[in-house]
């Protein structure tokens, strides 16, 4: 998100020309010129005078303190890369704007903006009666603009948090990051839908009900592939052109106004931590007031690059010599028995390995990117059906439930078989919608499934985990009916739920920065931490083979492991080599132990009895014993002894 | 262009068969039963159960073999398993794949209706072309009320 121009939209501005590029061509190319790092989950940025701004929801708060505590706003000169200030006190700081008198708004994610004025004394909290979960903020004139995806809509607020007006439901399906224009029309990016929508503006200022589509799906110029930001160089007469942060496509992408391609840059890093330009799953992005200077954020990488933008193309990147990276495991995982399940982000394939053996034996790949059956846009959950092993897959972008039979020969050496997964139903999920809400449930939105399980008391019943309407679903397996539980009102993005056998649930919620549990039919219990050790952003939850919950937290780079005096232990820290994460997510069971999504190594470790580490593995890469510097193991004897960057050599 | 002989084509039922769970079903016998298309399915027509079990159905070239990497048509003929007929809002879609190679079909075949027969829904997908040797998977999916079900069989074309 950019700095612009804050124009009292009855005026309807055009002449103020916000950035130097006025009359100038459209960058084509950029130069890295610093790298800010250490920024956990750095999600969002803007630039304010000579300095920028940053949202690092996964910042780490002090020994025993909540994770409110932790500053999750930061801002930082560019020319001496000093901190100059830093802000606590947010539920889940995901997007940021400053207006031109300073004033600074933060779209926290947990369901509020809040208002921080110049010297950061006083603040306002605004919309937390009405919003769910603010993701983009911008300043239009003296109001602000939220996109807000658990609504499907963005909207136009005063200062007190009065909603003024509200556009796009029915239509933006994801929205993210947005930038208001001089005239003071409003581009967002929308990360499902692979698209930007322009609002302009009507004869009485107010935001056009209709947008017009910018982009399409897809990897080529020009096309996106999840854009979450959009940042606008304004150049006078000549119009305006569109920064975008096209995250699945590893790339910045420049496009004119009418959105004709121009350029993009930012060659796709090749392995974690890779940077000096190399760009790792965008989220934001931001020009400097001059026009010259580009901020784009990685969380996945914790990290703010700056670059200078340039009229000339980037000269084409050479590909090192590194050891290439054999699969992009994340965020779900699922086993059941002996089938193993781990979706691959990048190619949107799910791929399936018998989990008996070590290594597990790669078998078949489900899917892979596409429209059509049989091809997925966004696996949003996954889980394997006991006894059948019939793979569940939720794919969030096409809006499906869909399931697939494996049938193997168990009695021979596991081959790689193509033949093997068959589809066997495709479930329409606005269709079960429409039948929910005919049956008389409250208005439901179309399920965003985030998990999936199966009722331990009832294996005819599947568990559905829905972040959209904060619930768990239970249905039959054709999805012909179903019941609603509405979660805790305190439940965000409820992201991974865990059943016990003796009937406890726990789910885990990044933005609530909770684990919700349950015993039984008990009431549900917040839980802010697991043995004296507070949750920071905790994203996957199992309870291991002797009934002992575990907790994986992005935030922390570890697991939070329960034992049975009740206390906790934390396993893992920061890295790449064996019981090292970087970003863990979900976890799952499986015969030799519990499964970690290792999402931020694009990998998995296995954890056996008392969650003691036992192998580390990606597809056709793995390490049972572990490597010389990794925690317990022996050390690493010179700097040449360690592994190359990106862990597996 | 010289036109090719016929390809062999070996055919086995795909759901529920294969080996490893299930047999091979029978296709639909033909009956005396009043017609309401202009074909029939042939005792050749190569049927299977839908992957839960919910439709049967068989399918058979119009032509009696599958021609080598040329244009073709496909009839099916589908029923319920419980009896009941099939609603007139019930979509059929059919394609091919050959997941060693990771490809599908050049053409995208359309369907048409061709009545009913002795309890079964006639079906003809035209624009079927399987251009090259080796193992595909047919599959018909079947979608009523937004539940979409498949029926898969293995087609060698060697």
């Amino acid at each position: 998100m950019p700095i612009h121009s804050i124009v009292p939209v009855h005026t309807l501005i055009v002449s103020v020309v916000l950035h130097a590029l006025a009359g100038a061509e459209c960058p084509k190319g950029a130069d890295h010129f610093q790298t800010r790092g250490d920024l956990r989950g750095a999600c969002a940025v803007t630039f304010d005078g000579d300095a920028f701004l940053v949202c690092s929801p996964e910042a780490l708060p002090r020994q025993g303190s909540p994770a409110w505590s932790a500053s999750q706003l930061s801002r930082w000169t560019v020319k001496d890369g000093t901190c100059s200030q830093r802000t606590a006190e947010l539920g889940f700081a995901a997007d940021v704007d400053v207006s031109n008198d300073g004033v600074i708004a933060v779209a926290d994610r947990a369901g509020a903006v809040l208002l921080i004025a110049v010297g950061g004394a006083t603040r306002t909290r605004l919309g937390f009666e009405w919003l769910r979960t603010p993701s983009g903020i911008a300043w239009r004139g003296s109001n602000l603009v939220v996109s807000d995806p658990g609504l499907g809509a963005i909207f136009v607020m005063d200062q007190t948090g009065r909603e003024l007006q509200r556009v796009g439901a029915g239509i933006l399906r994801d929205p993210q990051g947005l930038d208001v224009a001089a005239d003071g029309s409003v581009y967002v990016a929308d990360r499902l839908a692979n698209c930007l929508w322009h609002f302009p503006v009507t004869e009485d200022g107010r935001l056009a009900e209709t947008p017009r589509a910018i982009g399409e799906r897809g990897t080529n110029p020009g096309q996106f592939n999840c854009p979450c930001d959009v940042a606008l160089i304004e150049r006078g007469a000549a119009g305006r052109c569109l920064v975008v942060a096209d995250e699945m496509n590893h790339r910045v992408q420049v496009l004119g106004e009418d959105g004709a391609f121009v350029s993009f840059f930012g060659m796709h890093a090749l392995f974690p931590r890779q940077g000096d330009g190399r760009i790792h799953y965008p989220r934001s992005v931001a020009v400097d007031a001059a026009g010259t200077m580009l901020a784009v954020a990685e969380p996945f990488e914790d990290r703010v690059q700056l670059f200078t933008l340039k009229p000339e193309e980037n000269p084409p990147d050479a590909v090192g010599g590194y050891e290439f990276i054999t699969s992009h495991f994340g965020s779900d995982v699922a086993c059941a028995e002996d089938l193993l399940v781990l979706v691959d982000t990048e190619s949107q394939g799910v791929a399936l390995l018998d989990a008996r053996t070590t290594p597990p034996i790669h078998m078949a790949v489900i899917g892979g990117l596409g429209a059509m059956t049989l091809r997925f846009t966004e696996v949003s959950a996954i889980a394997v059906e006991p006894k059948t092993a019939r793979v569940w897959v939720a794919d969030r972008g096409r809006g499906k439930l869909e399931v697939f039979e494996t049938v193997w020969d168990r009695s021979k050496p596991p081959v790689l078989d193509m033949f093997m997964p068959r589809l066997v139903r495709s479930m329409d999920l606005a269709r079960f919608t429409s039948r929910l809400n005919a049956s008389g449930f409250f208005p439901l939105r179309t399920p965003a499934i985030t998990d999936i399980a199966f009722d331990p008391a009832d294996s005819s019943r599947v568990l559905l985990l829905d972040a959209a309407n904060r619930a768990i679903i239970s249905a039959d397996p054709r999805l012909r009916a179903g019941t609603i539980e509405r979660l805790p009102d305190a439940v965000r993005a409820p992201e991974e739920f865990a059943l016990s056998e003796d009937g406890r649930l726990a789910i885990a919620d990044p933005v609530a920065r909770c684990v919700f549990f349950r015993d039984g039919g008990g009431p549900w219990t917040a839980l802010a931490d697991l043995g004296g050790v507070v949750f920071v952003c905790p994203t996957g939850v199992a309870f291991g083979p002797d009934g002992l919950l575990v907790v994986s937290d992005a935030a922390r780079d570890a697991c939070i492991v329960s034992t049975r005096d009740g206390s906790a232990r934390l396993v893992g820290e920061r890295g790449e080599l064996d019981e090292q994460f970087y970003e863990p997510r979900a976890i799952a069971g499986s015969p030799k132990g519990l499964i970690v999504v290792d999402r931020g190594n694009h990998r998995f470790q296995r954890f056996g009895d008392g969650f003691a580490w036992n192998l580390t593995g990606s597809m056709g890469r793995y390490f049972d014993q572990k490597r010389r510097g990794s925690p317990g193991a022996a050390p690493a004897s010179t700097p040449d002894s360690r592994p190359k960057q990106g862990g597996e050599s | 262009m010289t036109r090719r002989s016929p390809a062999v084509i070996l055919l086995c039922a795909l759901a529920a068969s294969c080996g490893e769970s299930g047999g091979r079903t029978t296709a639909p016998q033909p009956q005396a039963a009043p017609a309401t298309s202009s074909w029939q399915p042939s005792p050749k027509a190569i049927s299977a159960e839908s992957a839960d079990k919910t439709y049967v159905a068989s399918w058979e070239p119009e032509a009696g073999s599958i021609p080598d990497a040329e244009p073709f048509n496909m009839r099916f003929a589908i029923r319920r398993s419980d009896g009941k007929p099939i609603a007139a809002d019930v979509r059929f879609m059919v394609d091919a794949e050959m997941p060693h190679h990771g490809h599908g079909m050049n053409l995208v075949p359309t369907m048409t209706r061709a009545g009913q027969w002795n309890g079964q829904e006639l079906v003809v997908a035209s624009g079927m072309l399987l251009h090259m040797p080796g193992r595909w998977v047919l599959s018909l999916d079947t979608e009523e009320d937004g539940v979409l079900e498949r029926t898969q069989w293995f087609i060698d074309v060697e």
